[in-house]
């Protein structure tokens, strides 16, 4: 990828992270030439975007095959009122482009499934998984290993949210929570709630770990699950292991081709369902 | 063991042990993680990891030596067993009609840590008799101005 | 005669063994319990011929454990 010179432009934009000393105009230019997905253009897709753009993350692809809901408003800071009944990737990319013209937009206006996702996800050098279902997070999981591209989990629930990044080699998502709840097992957002805020803490703490990646600096939520209790305010890193039992990247893999998970019955005998 | 003890009303685990647990659930998964959580006054001081001896992706079982090992060494260390916990790989932070009919040690309090949600969801229980109980689960230090009995959740 | 009970010392009758011993405890389930007696765990077999003698240590436990027993459920339904 060829690095062209800053433009005076360019330098006057991004002078606040420029004079840090771990970007520079070299970091700079290096964002300028990265390309990151975004999966999901909801809660956590939202801030995710906006600072990636608002950073010169060169091309920023968005996957998201619904359209704008009203009761999206209440967190998801991208889509406003009047974009309402409009596809999520059309109103996201509107705003991205709003905020920094210099960002290349990639519109996926697909539900990433098993047939698609490890095509869209190998375009890209870090994704992050802004989705709202778990079939969904353990897709992007299995997409971004067999892919061999980083990405950041994460999810919001109630009060709580969690991230993880996960880079070819580390613990990944399956060696931990297994395979998806049955349909139903699980409360969604739509079901037990999320205060939007939740997505603006863990959403940007997911953009900033795509910055940490792209630019080489600091040390990454890999290995390591962060989770957030917003009543007690209370951050935990949970330290973790790849798995040597991981259906997926342990020693002898039960999933080795990309598929969509069976919706199960629930069949636990729990009476919340 | 603690017979007449009153069912406790609320347990305050704090952080650095409740990571503790949830690292180890982590490290066992698939198969069932188990431990002892030992304190004071319904605040846990400790976190004993136990092994499996069942080694069971759903069934869990400890050593009666280690389990003499540690609650002597809760003894020695003035505490009490304030609770016995177990992970659920693949299912609801619920106890399983199998965990109902094996709570048997009396005055503790059961808590189940499961991974099966995607996000790690812990929750405690009082088990009498087949009766379950949901117990609060606090996290952190007790509110300042306490006398001697906690005030409401935090 | 006085002997030391989970750490605490207990005042018992004599000749008793440790099936009269966990009866007198009130322990509810014997059958689930593990006993040690002076740091030796004891067989279940032991529990009618051991007899607790004067300065005799006992520790006993019950059983921990359980099981979601769920994977049965869904090896049944696949």
């Amino acid at each position: 990828m060829d690095s062209m010179p800053l433009t005076e432009q360019q330098i006057e934009r991004y002078s606040r992270q420029i004079i840090l000393q771990q970007v520079g105009g070299e970091g700079q230019q290096r964002l300028l030439s990265s390309r990151v997905l975004i999966a999901g253009a909801g809660g956590l897709g939202s801030p995710a975007a906006m600072y990636l753009a608002a950073a010169g993350v060169g091309t920023i692809g968005i996957a998201d095959g619904d359209k704008v809901d009203r009761t999206n408003l209440q967190r998801q800071v991208i889509h406003f009122t009047r974009d309402v009944s409009r596809p999520k990737v059309d109103s996201a990319k509107e705003k991205i482009q709003a905020i920094n013209p210099g960002v290349n937009v990639i519109t996926h206006n697909v539900r990433l499934n098993a047939a698609n996702a490890g095509d869209i996800v190998s375009d890209y050098d870090f994704v992050i998984d802004g989705t709202d279902n778990f079939a969904a997070k353990f897709l992007i999981n299995d997409a971004c290993y067999f892919q061999k591209v980083p990405f950041s989990h994460a999810g919001i629930l109630r009060f709580e949210g969690q991230l993880m990044t996960v880079l070819p080699g580390t613990t990944c998502y399956r060696c931990v929570f297994r395979t998806p709840p049955p349909a139903g097992a699980v409360p969604s957002c739509s079901q037990a709630g999320v205060l939007g805020t939740l997505a603006a803490v863990i959403g940007s703490l997911q953009a900033t770990e795509a910055i940490k990646y792209l630019l080489g600096i600091g040390e990454l939520l890999t290995d390591t699950l962060l989770t957030y209790d917003a009543l007690a305010v209370n951050f935990r890193k949970v330290r973790l292991k790849r798995n040597p039992h991981c259906i997926l990247c342990g020693r002898q893999p039960q999933i080795t081709i990309l598929a969509d998970e069976p919706q199960k019955e629930c069949n636990s005998g729990c009476k919340t369902c | 063991m603690q017979f007449g003890v009153q069912d406790m009303l609320k347990l305050r685990i704090p952080d650095s042990i409740a990571r503790q647990m949830l690292e180890h659930a982590a490290a066992e998964a698939p198969l069932e993680a188990c431990g002892i959580l030992a304190g004071r006054r319904a605040m846990v001081e400790r976190c004993y990891k136990m092994k499996n001896a069942e080694g069971g992706t759903d069934h869990f079982m400890m050593e009666p030596a280690e389990q003499f090992r540690v609650v002597k060494d809760i003894r020695a260390a003035g505490l009490e067993t304030l609770a016995i916990w177990h992970s659920h790989p693949d299912s609801p932070a619920r106890p399983s009609p199998e965990d109902i009919r094996l709570a048997l040690t009396p005055g503790v309090v059961y808590i189940i840590l499961s991974l099966k949600s995607g996000m790690p969801d812990i929750k405690a229980f009082n088990i009498n008799d087949g009766n379950v109980t949901e117990v609060p689960l606090l996290a952190g230090l007790p509110k300042r101005n306490e006398s001697g009995t906690d005030t409401a959740a935090s | 005669m006085k002997v030391t009970i989970n750490g605490k010392p207990d005042d018992i009758g004599e000749g008793l063994n440790v099936d009269g011993l966990l009866a007198e405890q009130e322990v509810k389930m014997p059958e689930m319990v593990s006993v040690e007696l002076n740091g030796d765990i004891l067989r279940r077999s032991q529990f009618h011929s051991a007899v607790i003698k004067e300065g005799d240590q006992i520790e006993f436990i019950y059983f921990m454990g359980g099981g979601s027993g769920l994977n049965a459920i869904n090896r049944a339904t696949d």
